[in-house]
């Protein structure tokens, strides 16, 4: 078999290599039975007093839980997989070997990111299990199923390809972990918080406004006698939440999340956050992936995809 | 094979490599002998294709380094002077993992591992993981990873650094049979006997810059035609230092305990001519004798004489 391919050997060595010790196994089963654990608790505890039925209301409750908890251990996880694969080669001194074969740096990259997904990857798909006996009560769409997978895996890449850019770009394997873990976390708090504020903002200045109406309508009111003040049709006038709002909502995974279940987090959605997400940390991803084929050669030629 | 042209590398205000000017024949053996930090390892990763030069131009095999690096990678087999292993992967997995990362077919790679193994003496190692090798078995290991596509050129960054004496020895036969194959090989080292009885050609470079470079035998010759005399006195140590360091055959005088040091170029005719000299000025000189020095103290006294 010739490998002249874009996955490069590079995926089979580290898959050998990642899935051979005992560690690994290890991990999903502590993993899957603490996911499971916490199912069987939360099933127990709705039943006890009841007549021993599950409602499909609670089977919600327990698959928006379990949602939540994996798409954080997926952000607690794929950075630390991902934020090592080229500075611990580096650091090993077995890069230089790497760069000096036949393997392209596309390939290279491409293949470490793979590898580096594929535990995560294992850990989400070993609990569909546990999503099957969780939708088996009702309650949940199966769009609303696929689009929790989906969003498990658009994470999975764009939070490999930030690893993945920072191990190529920083020497050290710590400080690269360190500095993904930190974007992480100020990416859902910066969206977060932006769009509070921003609408707060927003909220303050409409308040301010409608004041300054009424009060201007109600002077005129007052000078002209016989007149109708417009104080109440100022009261019609609604507050719109502002389209940065929006996008910044659109772009914090966890908000995401929340939409698919159609909780109406910050109100309804204007539109489905849905293309701006993928879109977004897709395109950022692959900008990502690119920088760090750009950055991996010692000598710069441009991007060569393909070997 | 190999040929540089006013090669040299900057490290911001650092000269690494300064002009340096190359040329290896096929099937050469050439030996890159210099202390550490001399510019061996910035040379050898810039025809490795790992470093961009600052100036001047490389080739192997025909292709400049910069412009063609896929072509010299196919045609070159690197060996760094620090290289690590990959944890979890046993010995052939290793091999079997270099010759997918160059195309080698699956159907010729278990034959070429056996053989590979059998070349640097790791034959029944095969199922053994490769972080629990000695030190030795992963650098004939990583020997045996540079030869999987069967390249022309080798290029081997002092690939006896930290072995035993055992080690080494295996090391150097090794590469002997390498050279008897007909590879071109460069190889680096900063302990010049290592190299001496391998190479056909070596250069010697110090601060960056080759100092000498030509076959082994013209360069020994040159060695030869030097010697150390020692000399003891009563007194006068350093009136008489001063006045050999003026003197037209001394190249370096060194005092210890026992008295000097003299570095002198010639033979017998040479040593008579000085030793009078010295009774004649009124040194109290009391022993004069030629003292047993290794070739390569010699050797380093040539380059120093040549870089000044």
């Amino acid at each position: 078999m010739n490998n002249k391919g874009l996955l490069s050997p590079v995926l089979t060595k580290e898959l050998k290599q990642r899935f051979r010790t005992f560690r690994g196994p290890l991990v999903v089963v502590l993993y899957l039975g603490a996911v499971v654990a916490i199912t069987l608790a939360f099933v127990y505890l709705s039943t006890r007093h009841g007549v021993g039925t599950f409602q499909p209301d609670r089977s919600r409750e327990l698959f928006i839980m379990l949602s939540m908890l994996q798409l954080f251990m997926i952000a607690f996880v794929t950075p630390g997989m991902s934020a090592g694969v080229i500075s611990s080669e580096r650091e090993r001194q077995t890069l230089n070997i790497l760069l000096t074969t036949r393997l392209s740096p596309a390939s290279i990259i491409l293949s470490k990111l793979i590898s580096s997904l594929s535990f995560t990857l294992l850990l989400v798909i070993t609990t569909l299990p546990v999503y099957a006996m969780v939708t088996l009560y009702g309650g949940i769409a199966p769009n609303q199923l696929a689009g929790v997978f989906g969003l498990y895996f658009l994470n999975m890449v764009f939070f490999g390809s930030v690893g993945v850019f920072l191990s190529t770009w920083i020497r050290k394997t710590a400080i690269s972990t360190v500095i993904s873990y930190a974007l992480i976390f100020a990416l859902v708090v910066f969206t977060f918080l932006g769009a509070e504020l921003i609408d707060q903002y927003a909220r303050n200045k409409y308040h301010m406004e409608m004041e300054r109406m009424t009060t201007e309508a109600a002077t005129a009111a007052a000078e002209k006698a016989g007149s109708y003040s417009d104080a109440q049709v100022h009261s019609y006038i609604m507050y719109e939440t502002p389209g940065s709002v929006w996008i910044l909502r659109s772009l914090n995974p966890v908000i995401v999340m929340v939409s698919i279940f159609e909780m109406g987090f910050g109100g309804e959605f204007p539109y489905n956050p849905w293309k701006i997400y993928t879109i977004s940390y897709g395109v950022l991803s692959m900008v990502l992936i690119l920088v760090s084929i750009y950055l991996l050669p010692p000598i710069k030629r441009g991007i060569t995809i393909w070997p | 094979m190999i040929k540089t042209v006013g090669l040299s590398k900057n490290y911001k205000e650092v000269e690494a490599l300064v002009d340096l000017n190359l040329t290896i024949d096929k099937g050469s053996v050439f030996g890159f002998i210099g202390p550490n930090g001399a510019g061996k390892t910035t040379a050898m990763s810039i025809l490795a294709t790992l470093l961009s030069p600052s100036r001047g131009k490389a080739y192997v095999g025909g292709f400049e380094v910069t412009e063609r690096p896929e072509e010299v990678r196919q045609i070159i087999g690197y060996m760094p002077d620090f290289f690590g292993v990959y944890d979890n992967l046993k010995v052939d997995e290793y091999l079997d993992f270099y010759a997918q990362a160059y195309f080698v077919p699956a159907s010729k790679r278990p034959g070429l591992i056996k053989d590979l193994l059998e070349l640097v003496n790791l034959s029944g190692k095969e199922g053994v993981y490769v972080d629990t090798l000695s030190r030795g078995m992963k650098q004939r290991l990583g020997l045996a990873r540079c030869l999987v596509h069967s390249p022309q050129v080798l290029i081997l960054d002092e690939p006896a650094s930290g072995l035993d004496p055992r080690a080494r020895v295996e090391m150097r036969e090794i590469l002997k049979e390498l050279g008897k194959l007909g590879k071109t090989i460069l190889i680096s080292s900063h302990i010049l006997h290592e190299l001496t009885d391998m190479c056909d050609t070596i250069g010697i470079i110090e601060n960056g810059r080759m100092l000498i470079s030509g076959q082994v035998k013209d360069i020994l010759s040159q060695a030869k035609g030097m010697g150390i005399i020692r000399i003891n006195l009563l007194g006068q140590h350093q009136e008489t230092s001063n006045y050999l360091k003026r003197h037209q055959l001394v190249n370096d005088v060194i005092r210890d305990d026992h008295g000097l040091r003299v570095y002198i170029t010639g033979g017998q005719q040479e040593n008579y001519r000085l030793l009078k000299e010295l009774v004649t000025n009124g040194f109290p000189v009391t022993g004069f004798y030629p003292e047993q020095e290794d070739l390569e103290n010699v050797f380093m006294k040539i380059t120093q004489e040549v870089a000044q």
